[in-house]
């Protein structure tokens, strides 16, 4: 088995990416990050774009259009099997929540059900959405909490066409909290006070700075940096 | 941080689904793939390994044909060969044994005719013969006794006086068929 694992070890090494890219998909704007690997093994945002659609674009798909002419010029310069970009996608566009399981772990029944509570948030279908879920850490002795998280079906396969329009491949759909938890925690600088105010001087560290009871979540949601802070942390879920 | 991250695009696995329904079914026609590739693979091996050795076999019929022809090539190139010598060999023995009694003839001339051979010379066509004579009325018993002892007449070519001690003259014959060449026979 010594092997396998070497082989493995080769292909992560094949697999380590040197940059990574990640968006913030909003109601009326889009923002775009890439995160850079520097010589000291730290993340550096190396592109930041703050999209606003146009005030003439009134039809969505015609912001759409303008959204896919954006990313096909940003990725234009960029070799093919770079073009990958990590999407977080705002509140208002995902649905979470967080599912009691009291019953034998049977991952099939379990993503069954799932599926049908994400249903139920979206009062659609089962079969229209997209969904994920993960057990979480400290499971209370009553039952297993089951959080998950889910969008439209229909929404989630138009952006992969857009993506896919504008040259782009999307693997990763995440909700913003997630991508902004993650950012947060590996931003590099003291405290919320101390972070630098543009996010072309933000740095990530490899490692966890704060848990995430450190963070001041109320005040950093309701302040300037979130959004910059979720597309810098979805492109930086590619890298860790 | 240590979670899974969450990806919406995760499920539902349509994949997964529609394997767990059909994997009886895809591992039936897995397992047949093999099978049938492997008895196939199995046959190929099989037939190679035959024509193998019909190759080897081919080779060593061809080899053996090519020495067979090879040794008739060489026997029939020696049986001629052999049967030129042998004709030549005849050739020459006539050759010889014409000249000796052309030799004999000369001897018979001079004893009576006074014929004295100064010079004589041959190709693989004709004989030519230079003489002396006393006297120019032997020329004719002279033509008359050699052409008894050779197969073609003898023929005179020239005749010259020497100063009133008799005469010059030359003389020509053919070699006799069957003993003519054309020039590159040696005895």
């Amino acid at each position: 088995m010594q092997w396998i694992r070497r082989m493995g070890g080769l292909v992560a090494w094949r697999q380590q990416r040197a940059s990574a890219w990640g968006a913030l998909l909003g109601q009326q704007d889009i923002l775009v990050a890439a995160l850079s690997v520097q010589q000291t093994g730290s993340f550096r945002v190396v592109v930041f774009e703050h999209l606003h659609a146009s005030s003439a674009l009134v039809h969505l798909s015609e912001r759409e259009e303008d959204w896919v002419q954006t990313l096909r010029t940003l990725g234009k310069p960029l070799p093919k099997r770079w073009r990958t970009m990590a999407l977080a996608v705002s509140e208002e566009r995902c649905r979470q929540g967080v599912l009691v399981w009291d019953g034998p772990l049977d991952t099939r029944r379990l993503e069954a059900e799932v599926q049908l509570e994400a249903a139920a948030a979206w009062g659609v279908a089962p079969a229209e959405v997209g969904f994920d879920y993960r057990l979480q850490e400290a499971p209370p002795a009553d039952g297993l909490r089951v959080q998950w998280a889910s969008c439209l079906s229909e929404q989630l396969l138009q952006w992969q066409q857009h993506a896919r329009r504008a040259g782009w491949r999307l693997p990763v759909v995440e909700p913003e909290l997630q991508a902004a938890q993650r950012a947060a925690v590996y931003l590099r600088g003291a405290d919320l006070q101390h972070w630098a105010q543009s996010p072309q001087d933000w740095q990530f560290a490899r490692g966890p700075e704060r848990s995430l009871a450190e963070v001041d979540w109320l005040a950093l949601q309701s302040g300037p940096m979130w959004k910059p802070l979720v597309a810098c942390g979805a492109a930086l879920g590619a890298l860790l | 941080m240590n979670a899974r991250p969450l990806n919406l695009l995760r499920h539902p696995r349509r994949v997964h689904a529609l394997a767990a329904g059909a994997r009886p079914a895809v591992l039936g026609a897995w397992l047949v793939g093999v099978l049938l590739g492997g008895v196939w693979g199995w046959s190929q091996q099989v037939q190679m390994d035959r024509l193998l050795d019909q190759r080897v076999q081919l080779q060593a019929q061809s080899s053996a044909l090519r020495e067979q022809q090879a040794r008739q090539t060489a026997a029939q190139e020696k049986a001629q060969l052999q049967s030129k010598w042998g004709q030549r060999a005849q050739s020459w023995r006539a050759q010889r044994q014409h000249l000796m009694e052309l030799h004999a003839a000369l001897m018979t001339q001079a004893a009576e005719t006074g014929l004295r051979v100064e010079r004589w010379q041959g190709d693989g066509r004709q004989l030519v013969l230079q003489a002396w004579l006393p006297r120019a009325d032997h020329v004719p018993v002279v033509l008359s006794g050699l052409s008894r002892s050779w197969a073609t007449a003898w023929t005179l070519q020239s005749m010259g006086d020497r100063a009133g001690s008799g005469v010059d003259v030359v003389l020509q014959a053919s070699w006799p068929a069957g003993i003519r060449d054309d020039g590159r026979r040696k005895p």
